[in-house]
């Protein structure tokens, strides 16, 4: 973390390669994360672009106890919340938009297409949390810092989103394969 | 499921029950058919997402973020360079004008306070400092007849 306080420190005196690091060391998340929200490749990179900007003229603002991939989620999921809601952007087919990192069978895309497209279906809320839970591994302490709101908020809104989900998808978990 | 362990569960399958409840639910689960089976479907939907690939952020991605940023903040020292050269100097040429009238505005008082008040020749004999014909000298000080009989006299 003392590497990232430098860096931040540099980019706050305008040193743009330093804070090029920063976007180089966190670029993989915020653009997963910015995914997860807006549904699909084009708008991700769109809004993380976004989120780089906004974290670079905020950069005085912030605090340097906290964890800057926790700052860097929260302008994630404000600018994405922002993102969906103006551009209203609907579920779009993932298969031509996605880049994958090696071929992945049939089988496997159809589960994450039937997830993804539950998970479309949750108030932003739920869907939130179950993505800085399952796509981004952040701990509930961590999810709590993310959205400002209680451990407790976050463990039971994970927990409604499971719910919900499983309402969801109880066709599929009927049908005895594991989803 | 009636148990009400739900949110317990939800908590319990991401390794987030702190340890004196978990042990609590495990205990349960020996007994609870229910919540057994809720533990399996979860699990089931919560393994679904790791399904997710990973993919390749764009190439160019930090170059296009870079590209975006505003000058602004790298000004910053240019604009202190700026102040430092343009407006300092500005300042120092135009400081002879308020220190000037300041100077003057503290002469005139100055000189106000000093400028002795006439005395009369009463204070002038009552503080004895001088001798009666060194303040009259000094004070230009109007004479009464008296005093000038007395002046005479001596
Ligand atoms: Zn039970």
């Amino acid at each position: 973390m003392d590497n990232d306080i430098t860096l931040i420190e540099r980019a706050i005196e305008g040193d743009k390669s330093a804070f090029g690091d920063l976007v180089d060391k966190y670029k993989g998340k915020i653009v997963g994360a910015a995914f997860r929200f807006s549904g699909n490749y084009k708008d991700a990179e769109d809004v993380a672009q976004e989120v780089f900007l906004k974290a670079y003229l905020n950069l005085a603002k912030f605090r340097k106890e906290a964890d800057f991939s926790t700052w860097l989620y929260r302008i994630t999921y404000n600018t994405a919340c922002n993102y969906v809601r103006k551009k209203k952007i609907k579920m779009t087919t993932l298969k031509d938009d996605i880049r994958y990192e090696d071929e992945f069978d049939i089988e496997r895309n159809e589960k994450r297409e039937i997830v993804r497209a539950a998970l479309e279906k949750l108030p932003l809320k739920l869907k939130s949390v179950l993505v800085f839970r399952e796509y981004e591994s952040l701990s509930y302490k961590e999810i709590a810092g993310v959205l400002d709101c209680s451990i407790g908020t976050v463990e039971s809104r994970i927990s409604r989103a499971r719910e919900k989900l499983k309402v969801l998808l109880r066709p599929y978990i009927l049908e005895g394969e594991k989803i | 499921m009636k148990c009400g362990y739900k949110r317990v569960i939800s908590s319990f399958i991401d390794g987030e029950l702190g340890g004196e409840k978990a042990v609590f639910l495990k205990e349960h689960l020996k007994e609870c058919a229910a919540c057994k089976e809720e533990i399996e479907v979860l699990k089931s939907i919560k393994s679904a997402f790791s399904c997710e690939p990973d993919y390749k952020v764009r190439g160019d991605f930090t170059e296009t973020v870079i590209a975006s940023l505003p000058e602004r903040r790298a000004n910053f020292r240019e604009k202190l360079d700026w102040w430092m050269d343009e407006v300092l100097p500005l300042g120092k040429k135009l400081i002879p004008v308020p220190l000037v009238l300041t100077a003057a505005l503290i002469f005139f008082i100055a000189f106000n306070a000093v400028t002795p008040n006439f005395i009369t020749l009463e204070e002038v004999l009552l503080s004895n400092h001088f001798t009666l014909e060194e303040e009259i000298v000094l004070t230009d000080a109007r004479l009464s007849d008296e005093i000038a009989l007395e002046l005479l006299v001596k």
